[in-house]
């Protein structure tokens, strides 16, 4: 038997040998075949497949007063969002074949494993019964809507990722995490937090959903307050889930950095409040309140009425929401008459103490009938002011002639920008000479047909308190570092240009705009502060007609702008109302001197200024506060 | 010198290059089913692996066992026929009573207490058609160069087997078809009788493959994987990625990134990619060579052997280790058309390596007991390694 088979079988040895050995050779050539020819790309492709780049979200820097307190901040939060795949999987845990071979669920065409269930009605129901309770669980704590959760998470069941809600605080994630809920996850991300509510809310103005800032603060250093995202690379399974995060390609976010504004949230804080006061009382549509340091420029408050939730911007009437006090110019009426004396006797057309008739209140220039709201026969160049008499602006404006009256709105700032590193900021309007008609010299120095913004004022009002110096406003003192390292220091204040002799300004408080506080005809009696060398004028300008030409009947401006004390005067407040009812009040003395004194008083107070009068603080029947 | 009646049981080289060779495919798989089974969840974790380490251990006794027992009481006339009538019935029954996996019906599945044991009946059927066809082919007498007495018989009993398995696994039908062929052949079944198989092997396959699309859809992705790699292209495409990610020499043990939820069955049917992507070219290689050791060796022994039932036992065996390793890793490197077959030895499988290490078990047992093969080994001192390709002098 042996002998008989044994070439057969040499035979089939000899050839199968041969064959396999070459089969197995061209195998190995063949994985070598597809090292050279595609081992690169194939690589690459499966490292696309693996590997998921990761944000790493930056901390959005604060924004804190001149001393540190917070005006907005940015707290740990997270973005809550669902695995709907996770839940309808979840739903079925009792399948022993989905548990027992986990990973054909990934390999498999979610289509084709859903077919090939044996009962697919069954998952649908448990799939159902799941979505539910996360829906029931998560819905008082996300405060939103069970159904909506349940329709988010229902939309598409195949989908690993929904958001559910965005910007979570920290105490809400932990309560859900209590819950151990499968297949709700969080995103960590910072909450940008406004911890004054609606406290100087037109200097921050809140973010949109991505924490980018949309006005004011939040908008204008947008750039240095979101600091730049971090990257990690995950390496992910089949699933999506991450393995292990890889060491390398890892850069670290830069957190934003921190604003230090020159407002103080304590003078903002009453500043507010007497602002609100006031536009109650006298049913006014807003107002609109200032709070500057005359010797910097820098704003210690800035407030507007109605305020508003940050928080909630996006979602705001643009009437509230806007910082009207550099956005929306107005004929700033009355007020403006203490630029154009300033400029009229700086120029030297006028004398102090000289007299001027005043045609007892009808007269006829160049055409056009003016009145005052009292009749003056002589009154002299202070009383002009004090009294505030539009025909001895207009004698004044015809003595300055256009050139001069010109150029004293535009070096007192006016038809520019200050400056200010706010966002939206107006220039107001200036005309330029050649546009100017044979009217112009004597409407501008009672404050008409020239559009400023109330910034502006306060701005060359502080010049005059300073003693000549026109300031660059200024919102902010230095921009740090995340560490607290000082980046950029703006605290030096900038002077734009001299508008006035150091005489000229002095002259101005203590024997013009004094008087009109403390002169027994003045029109802001209502801002004295016993003790103190209030000074400032008021003003009460006609708004134009909102439906047609003209000026409005009933809508005015109420407004007041004073500093104290009078030598060296610490702070510059003006306060506007707009539209107040006319039945009630409307001259400026009346709707917004008391603001004004109300805030000067505790301003003075705070920055423990001492009384600079005395006399009359013996005289005073009573204390300011 | 043993006489060819009552050879006697040595441990000669090839035997022990064969042991040798083995073990190192068990421990390779072992190792790589721990690192295929690595997961993003804890719970999912070396699941297979806590299988096979006990796989494992039982599969080289059963080596050890069906190595000492005389391959001679395999060449009973009732041991064929009972094996026979087993694998039918088995079979059959799979088809009504198995556990349906990934669309298939190709396990039965029992549970030992804690410990579920699958079964396949078709890894059953590879054997016993093996050993049916070595004892008929090796039947004293004339009858297989007959057409009706020789090659009729064997063809009922290949459709019968090979129509039964492909109804739910055409690949190892496909393979025990090739292993019975290659048989028939080698055991002196004319060749024009063969011929005539060729018509309905083809019909069956084409009948076959209209009535189930999908594999319509497996050849058309053989053409060009990258046409859909997220569907029907995906386990070659990702097969590839992991052998393009492994370069030359490897990621590393444990550092592939491919068997985490993105190669699918990556410790079964595509184990030969984790394995090319952890230890690349070198390593796919060297598991290459061991597969060409096992098969050449396997070879020698039908070569040398004493009779007819251990040469067609031995060849039927090695086709079928051979076969089935060229196989899985022809479609592991996207050289073969998709078929879902493991790799022997290596891949994770209860029944699968249990009879794949029984049948190394049998082939062992013929090598030892081969007169030629041990009287290479007399000519070299003892405890002294030979190459196992050595003529003897």
């Amino acid at each position: 038997m042996t002998q008989q088979h044994q070439p057969a079988a040499r035979r089939t040895q000899f050839l199968l040998t041969v064959g396999f050995s070459l089969v197995f050779a061209a195998l190995i050539g063949w994985l070598a075949a597809i090292q050279i020819r595609s081992g690169g790309a194939l690589a690459r492709r499966a490292e696309r497949q693996h590997t998921v780049l990761k944000t790493i979200p930056p901390f959005r820097g604060h924004i804190v007063d001149r001393i540190g307190r917070p005006m907005a901040v940015t707290v740990d939060g997270c973005t809550v969002f669902a695995d709907p795949k996770f839940i309808h999987q979840y739903g079925r845990a009792g399948d022993a074949a989905e548990a027992a071979s986990p990973r054909d669920g990934a390999a498999a065409a979610p289509g084709a494993a859903l077919a090939s269930l044996a009962d697919a009605q069954y998952v649908d129901e448990k799939y159902q019964a799941n979505r539910a309770r996360v829906a029931r669980d998560l819905a008082p704590l996300l405060a939103m809507e069970r159904a909506d959760i349940e329709a988010i998470v229902g939309a598409d069941p195949h989908k690993q990722f929904v958001r559910l809600k965005r910007g979570v605080d920290g105490a809400t994630r932990d309560a859900i995490q209590q819950l151990r809920l499968r297949g709700v996850g969080f995103e960590s991300e910072g909450l940008r937090c406004y911890p004054n509510g609606t406290l100087a809310a037109h200097l921050v103005c809140g973010v949109g959903a991505d924490n980018q800032g949309l006005g004011a603060l939040e908008y204008q250093y947008d750039e240095r307050l979101r600091g730049s995202a971090g990257q990690r690379v995950l390496d992910v399974d089949g699933r999506r889930r991450a393995v292990w995060i890889r060491t390398d390609g890892y850069v670290p976010a830069r957190d934003g950095q921190l604003i230090v504004t020159t407002i103080d949230l304590a003078i903002q804080s009453f500043t507010e409040k007497a602002l609100a006061a006031a536009v109650e009382r006298y049913k006014a549509r807003g107002g609109s309140a200032l709070v500057m340091d005359p010797s910097t420029g820098e704003i210690l408050a800035l407030a507007n009425c109605p305020s508003f939730d940050p928080a909630q911007y996006a979602q705001t009437d643009p009437y509230v929401a806007r910082n009207r006090l550099l956005t929306d110019p107005y004929e700033p009426g009355s007020t403006f008459k203490c630029f154009i004396s300033t400029a009229a006797l700086q120029a030297g057309v006028v004398k102090p103490n000289e007299s001027i008739f005043c045609h007892n209140g009808h007269v006829v220039i160049d055409g056009r009938r003016m009145t005052d709201h009292h009749p003056f026969g002589s009154l002299s160049f202070q009383d002009v002011v004090v009294r505030s008499s539009n025909i001895g602006m207009a004698v004044l404006g015809k003595r300055l002639g256009n050139e001069r009256l010109h150029e004293a709105c535009v070096r007192f700032g006016f038809g520019t920008k200050t400056g200010v590193t706010l966002p939206g900021e107006a220039p107001g309007l200036v005309y330029p000479l050649e546009r100017w008609h044979k009217w112009s010299a004597t409407s501008i120095p009672m404050g008409y047909e020239i559009l400023v913004t109330p910034l502006q004022v306060a701005t060359a009002f502080s010049s005059i308190a300073n003693g000549g110096q026109l300031m660059k406003p200024s919102i902010t003192r230095s921009v740090c570092a995340a560490d607290g390292t000082v980046v950029e220091d703006h605290s030096e204040p900038t002077v734009v240009r001299r508008v006035m002799s150091e005489e000229t300004a002095r002259y101005m408080r203590h024997e013009v705009l004094h008087e009109v506080v403390w002169g027994d005809h003045g029109t802001g009696k209502q801002a004295r502060i016993p003790g103190y060398g209030v000074f400032g004028k008021t003003g009460t300008a006609k708004k134009k007609n909102p439906t047609g030409g003209g000026y409005s009947s009933n809508l005015y401006v109420g407004s007041f702008i004073a500093a104290a004390p009078l030598d060296h005067p610490r702070v510059v407040v003006m306060v506007m109302i707009d539209e107040p009812q006319r039945s009630i009040a409307y001259y400026g003395g009346t709707v917004a001197a008391p603001a004004v004194r109300e805030i000067l008083a505790k301003c003075l107070g705070y920055l423990h200024v001492s009384p600079d009068e005395p006399a009359r603080v013996a005289s005073s029947p009573r204390r300011p506060h | 010198m043993n006489t060819p009646d009552a050879p006697c049981f040595r441990l000669n080289p090839t035997v022990r290059w064969l042991f040798a060779a083995t073990l190192a495919l068990m421990g390779v798989g072992l190792l790589m089913v721990y690192s295929a089974g690595m997961s993003a969840d804890p719970s999912e974790r070396f699941v297979m692996f806590q299988r096979q380490i006990v796989y494992v251990p039982l599969a080289v006794g059963v080596l050890l066992v069906a190595m000492r027992l005389p391959y001679q009481w395999l060449n009973r006339w009732y041991v064929v026929l009972g094996l026979l009538a087993l694998t039918v019935v088995l079979l059959a029954a799979v088809l009504r009573f198995g556990a349906e996996v990934n669309g298939a019906r190709r396990w039965f599945r029992f549970s030992l207490g804690a410990f579920d044991l699958s079964v396949q009946p078709s890894e059953v059927a590879k054997l016993c058609l093996i050993l049916c066809f070595a004892w008929f082919l090796s039947r004293p007498g004339d009858h297989v160069r007959s057409f009706l007495r020789g090659f009729v018989p064997l063809a009922v009993m290949l459709a019968i087997v090979c129509g039964l398995v492909a109804r739910q696994d055409l690949g190892t039908a496909v393979l025990l078809g090739a292993v019975g062929a290659v048989m028939m052949v080698a055991g002196g079944v004319q060749l024009f009788h063969m011929a005539t198989l060729v018509p309905p092997a083809v019909a069956a396959m084409y009948v076959l493959i209209v009535y189930e699309p999908y594999r319509l859809t497996r050849l058309m992705t053989y053409l060009d994987p990258w046409k859909d790699p997220e569907d029907a292209g995906y386990h070659v495409t990702q097969s590839l990625m992991a052998i393009g990610s492994g370069g030359w020499f490897g990621r590393g043990l444990g550092h592939g990134m491919q068997k985490l939820g993105h190669l699918p069955e990556d410790t079964t049917d595509f184990i030969f990619s984790v394995i090319s992507e952890e230890m690349g070219v070198a390593g796919a290689a060297m598991v290459i060579l061991l597969f060409a050791v096992v098969v050449l060796l396997g070879l020698r022994v039908v070569g040398r052997s004493d009779n007819r039932f251990a040469m067609l036992t031995a060849l039927g065996i090695v086709l079928w280790i051979g076969l089935q390793a060229v196989i899985n890793i022809g479609v592991a490197t996207a050289a073969l058309p998709t078929k879902g077959i493991s790799l022997p030895l290596v891949s994770y499988g209860g029944s699968g390596l249990l009879l794949t290490a029984g049948a190394l078990g049998v082939l062992m047992s013929i090598a030892a007991r081969t007169a030629e093969l041990n009287s290479v080994g007399d000519d070299r001192a003892a405890g002294t390694m030979t190459l196992p390709g050595m003529r003897a002098a």
